[in-house]
C-alpha cells in the first residue's frame, strides 16, 4: 500500500497542502496562535528537563495516543529495539545499551543522558514523522524517525538510521548547537539575546524578517529547522495552507506541544511552594521557596497573617530547587518568624513578580497559636506487678525550654520536669528543641488507680490537663497472658545504620524477654536483657535486666522501625510503637585521576561516588571561578569494587575550555539525594 | 525534509545566515545554510579587500535536515582593513554553489 511521507520538518507545497488537509480537527483547547513567539519557542527549562517524563509516563501517553494499533504493525507503543553502548562526550553522558529496549525506555533514557526533555522528542517524533498518533506505521517511518539526516530526496545515512540512532542523534544535536565545553564554537549565527534574520523558507526570494532569539532551545530549534512560518502558515496553526513560503516544522513543534502539554514557555509569573506554616513561640514561622524566571536574582515573597503583610527576601539556598528548575542561582529560599497573638489566623504566601507578569499565591493554610497555654499527652499509663508507669510530652508555647508536669494519683501531686529526649515531639514541634518528654514510676496496692498529668503553664496561659488514665494493679508471678510493657527510648540515624534503644519487660516473668525490631518491615530479634537499674527501681520484683540497644546496617533515606515486646508465655505480643527515622549517608569520596591543560582546554577525569548509594552523583568542576556539574556515569568496575555499596558508574570525564595561564581545578562531589557533598581535591594546572 | 528546489543537480543554493567581523577573535566569520542536502562537502570562504586577497577551506557540517557552512572563518590583521567583500563557495560530490557579500568592521 502506498502511503503518502508524514509532514516533514520543514516540508512545503503540495505535501504540506495535502499533510494539512489530512490533519486532525483542531483539539477543544486549540493553541493559540497569538501566544507563538518565534524568538521564544520553548523555554530552556521545558526544553532541556531530561527528568520531564518517566519511562511509566511517556508509555503510558504512548498508550493514549493510540487505541488499537492496525493488524500487522508495530505501533509506536509496541515498539522495541535492543540498544548499544555509546561514551560519554560533551554532549550527552553515557548510554548504557540494553536489549530489547521499548520505545518507552529508549526516548526517556536518552532524554535522561543528554538532558532533553522526553515532552521534546515525542513531539519530535509526531512533526517528522507522525509515530506518536499512528496506527499503522511503516518501517521506514522508524528509520526517518526524527528526520535526523534524512532528507526526503536521499537515502538515510546508515549512521544515523533507525529509531534508537534518530532519537539519541537528535538529541546529541540539540546539545550540540549549544557548542558545550569541549566542542568548538560551530554553531553562531542565531546568538541568543540577539536579533538575527530568519527565513521563512528554503527559497531565497521568501526572504527572512528578524527575531530576537531568547534562549538556546529556540535557538536549537532553528539549527535543526532552520525557518520560521509566515503569516500564512501562522493564520491557521493546525493548517497546511501555503503562499509558496510557508514553512511549518518550527510551528508545528510549538503546537504539538502546547497541545500535549501545555504552553512550552515559562510561567511569567513567580513559582514556589509553602514548606510549612507552623506554630512557634509568640507567633508563626513560615517557610518555602520562590522564583521568578524572569530574573536570576533572588525575589520577594510576602507573607499576609490575616490580610497584614510582611516582606521577605527568598535568598536561602536551595540546591535541590535549583538543580530542578535549571537556575544558575540556588538563593531561592525563605523561612520567616511572624509574631502573632493567640487565635487562629490565615496566612498566605506570594512570590513577588519581577518582569512581565503578576505575583503568584503560593499558598494559605490557617494555623492556630496558642493562648500561652501548654499542650501535650499522656503517651502511656501501664501497671506491671504494683509498679504504675506515666509517661508523655509537654510543651508551652511561650518558651522552648522544658515545664513542669504535675502527675497526680488518686489525688496526691507529683512534681515532675519534662525534660526527657522527645526526637518524635521535634519532628512535628521543630521551634520547640527535643527536651519535652516526662516520666515516672509509682508503687502502689493492688486494685483501681487514677493517674492525671497537668502541664504546668509558664508565662500567658493556664495549667492544662493532659489527661487521666486508670489503671488496675494485680500481683506478679504466675503467668497470667498479659502483654509485655515497655518503650523505644531512642531512635538514632548514624551513617549507613542506625540505632535503637529501648526497655521491654512481660509482667509475667522477672526474666529478660525477646524482642523484635523491623526497619522497614525487615525483622531482626535481639534480647532484652541489657541492664536498666531505673527499671529496676520502677518495677520492683523484677531486675533491671530489660534493657536492649541494637545497631542495624540500614541504607541512607528515610526509615521505618518498628519494635514489638515478644510475650514470654501465653498472650499476645506488645508493639512497643513506630519511628521514623533520616538514616544519613557518609560523606562522598573520590578521586582527580588526572587533571592538565591543553591547548586552550582543562581535562578533568576521575570519580565520585556516595558509600553505600548505588546511583550516579554529580563532579562540580571549577576551573577557575567557572563550575560545570558533571553526572559521573562512566563506568568504573575498580571503584565498585573497593567502595562497599557503589554503583558500575561512578567516573567522569570533562574537557573545560580555559584562557592560557596556569588556573586551579577544583572537584567537589554532590549528592544532592542524600544532602551530602564533599571537596574531593584541587589541581594547578598550566593551559596552553 | 523540505522538498527539492534546485532542479538543477550541479547548482547547490546557498543562502547566507551570517557575516560579520568578529571584533573578539579579529577575524571574518561567514555562516551559510545549503537546504535540502544533508551532505559531506566543504566550503571556500574568500575574503578580498584593499589590502588583498585571503580564504580558508573547511569541512561542511551536514545537519538534521540540511547542510550548513559554519561559521568558517578567515583572520584579519585589523578592522582597519575593513570593509571586506566576501564568496562563500559549497561543494560536494554532485553540486556546487556559492554566495557573496560584504563586510565592514563596525
Amino acid at each position: 500500500m502506498n502511503r503518502l511521507p508524514r509532514l516533514a520538518a520543514a516540508t512545503v507545497g503540495l505535501l504540506a497542502v495535502i499533510a494539512g488537509l489530512l490533519s486532525a480537527a483542531p483539539p477543544a483547547l486549540a493553541a493559540d496562535a497569538s501566544q507563538f513567539d518565534p524568538g521564544n519557542i520553548i523555554s530552556d527549562y521545558r526544553f532541556f528537563d531530561g527528568g520531564a517524563m518517566s519511562t511509566e509516563q511517556v508509555q503510558q501517553f504512548l498508550n493514549s495516543k493510540v487505541s488499537q494499533c492496525r493488524a500487522g504493525y508495530t505501533c509506536l507503543k509496541d515498539y522495541r529495539q535492543s540498544t548499544w553502548t555509546r561514551p560519554t562526550d560533551p554532549m550527552c553522558s553515557a548510554y548504557i545499551g540494553q536489549a530489547n529496549e521499548t520505545a518507552a525506555q529508549i526516548i526517556t533514557r536518552v532524554g535522561q543522558v543528554c538532558g532533553v526533555s522526553q515532552r521534546v522528542l515525542l513531539v519530535l517524533l509526531e512533526k517528522e514523522m507522525s509515530l506518536v498518533t499512528d496506527t499503522w506505521p511503516e518501517a521506514w517511518q522508524y528509520e526517518k524517525a526524527t528526520g535526523y539526516a534524512c532528507p526526503d530526496t536521499a537515502p538515510c545515512d546508515a549512521e544515523f538510521a533507525g529509531f534508537y540512532n534518530q532519537v539519541y542523534k537528535a538529541a546529541w544535536q540539540y546539545k550540540r548547537y549549544s557548542n558545550p565545553p569541549g566542542t568548538s564554537r560551530t554553531y553562531t549565527w542565531f546568538p541568543v539575546g540577539q536579533v538575527s534574520n530568519v527565513r521563512f523558507h528554503p527559497r531565497v526570494e521568501c526572504g527572512t524578517s528578524p527575531v530576537l532569539i531568547r534562549n538556546q532551545a529556540t535557538a536549537g530549534l532553528y539549527y535543526y529547522t532552520p525557518y520560521q512560518p509566515n503569516a500564512t502558515a501562522m493564520s491557521n496553526v493546525y493548517g497546511g495552507q501555503t503562499d509558496g513560503c510557508s514553512s511549518y516544522g518550527n510551528r508545528n513543534f510549538w503546537r504539538l506541544y502546547t497541545d500535549w502539554f501545555g504552553s512550552p514557555t515559562n510561567p511569567v509569573d513567580p513559582i514556589g511552594s509553602v514548606d510549612a506554616i507552623t506554630p512557634a513561640p509568640g507567633g508563626i514561622t513560615v517557610r518555602g521557596w520562590t522564583l521568578d524566571f524572569d530574573t536570576t536574582d533572588p525575589i520577594a515573597a510576602h507573607v499576609y497573617v490575616d490580610g497584614v503583610g510582611v516582606a521577605t527576601r527568598a535568598d536561602r539556598a536551595r540546591p535541590d530547587v535549583a538543580s530542578v528548575y535549571y537556575r544558575p542561582n540556588a538563593a531561592l529560599g525563605f523561612s520567616l518568624d511572624v509574631p502573632a497573638a493567640p487565635g487562629a489566623h490565615q496566612v498566605c504566601v506570594f512570590g513577588i513578580n519581577v518582569g512581565p507578569g503578576g505575583n503568584s499565591r503560593l499558598g494559605c493554610s490557617t494555623v492556630v497559636v496558642s493562648d500561652g497555654s501548654p499542650f501535650g499527652s499522656v503517651d502511656d499509663v501501664s501497671a506491671v506487678g504494683p509498679t504504675v508507669s506515666v509517661g508523655g510530652w509537654a510543651i508551652d508555647p511561650d518558651t522552648a525550654a522544658a515545664i513542669p508536669v504535675h502527675v497526680y494519683v488518686d489525688g496526691a501531686g507529683y512534681p515532675l520536669q519534662a525534660d526527657g529526649a522527645r526526637p518524635d515531639v521535634a519532628g512535628v514541634f521543630p521551634s520547640y528543641g527535643t527536651r519535652h518528654g516526662y516520666a515516672a514510676s509509682f508503687t502502689l496496692a493492688r486494685g483501681p488507680h487514677q493517674i492525671c498529668a497537668y502541664a504546668i503553664n509558664q508565662g500567658a496561659g493556664r495549667n492544662v490537663l493532659l489527661g487521666c488514665r486508670t489503671v488496675q494493679v494485680t500481683v506478679t508471678g504466675e503467668d497470667l497472658g498479659r502483654s509485655p510493657v515497655g518503650n523505644i527510648d531512642a531512635v538514632t540515624a548514624n551513617r549507613n545504620s542506625l540505632t535503637v534503644s529501648g526497655w521491654t519487660l512481660d509482667p509475667d516473668t522477672a526474666n529478660g524477654i525477646d524482642v523484635t525490631v523491623s526497619v522497614d518491615g525487615v525483622p531482626s530479634t535481639i534480647r532484652a536483657d541489657r541492664s536498666r537499674p531505673d527499671i529496676a527501681s520502677a518495677f520492683p520484683g523484677y531486675g533491671g535486666a530489660h534493657g536492649f540497644e541494637t545497631t542495624i546496617a540500614a541504607a541512607p533515606g528515610v526509615r521505618n522501625v518498628c519494635v514489638t515486646g515478644i510475650n514470654a508465655g501465653t498472650g499476645p505480643n506488645a508493639n512497643l510503637g513506630c519511628r521514623s527515622v533520616r538514616v544519613l549517608a557518609s560523606d562522598p569520596i573520590g578521586s582527580i585521576d588526572v587533571a592538565r591543560g591543553g591547548i586552550g582546554v582543562v581535562e578533568v577525569s576521575g570519580w565520585v561516588a556516595t558509600p553505600q548509594v548505588p546511583t550516579p552523583i554529580w563532579a562540580h568542576v571549577y576551573v577557575g571561578t567557572s563550575g560545570l556539574p558533571v553526572l559521573a556515569d562512566l563506568p568504573r568496575p575498580d571503584v565498585q569494587a573497593a567502595v562497599a555499596g557503589t554503583g558500575p558508574q561512578t567516573g567522569f570525564q570533562v574537557t573545560v575550555p580555559s584562557a592560557t595561564g596556569p588556573v586551579d581545578v577544583c572537584v567537589y562531589a554532590v549528592d544532592p539525594g542524600n544532602s551530602v557533598q564533599s571537596v574531593i581535591g584541587c589541581r594547578r594546572v598550566v593551559v596552553q | 525534509m523540505p522538498p527539492s528546489v534546485d532542479p538543477d543537480p550541479q547548482s547547490a543554493p546557498v543562502q547566507l545566515l551570517d557575516a560579520r567581523f568578529d571584533a573578539d577573535a579579529s577575524a571574518i566569520v561567514v555562516s551559510a545554510v545549503i537546504p535540502d542536502r544533508v551532505a559531506e562537502g566543504s566550503c571556500l570562504l574568500t575574503i578580498t579587500s584593499a589590502f588583498g586577497v585571503d580564504g580558508v577551506t573547511a569541512p561542511a557540517v551536514p545537519d538534521a535536515s540540511v547542510t550548513y557552512c559554519a561559521s568558517v572563518t578567515v583572520p584579519v590583521a585589523s578592522a582597519s582593513e575593513g570593509p571586506w567583500s566576501f564568496e562563500l563557495r559549497y561543494t560536494d560530490d554532485t553540486s556546487s554553489g556559492s554566495i557573496a557579500g560584504t563586510v565592514d568592521s563596525r
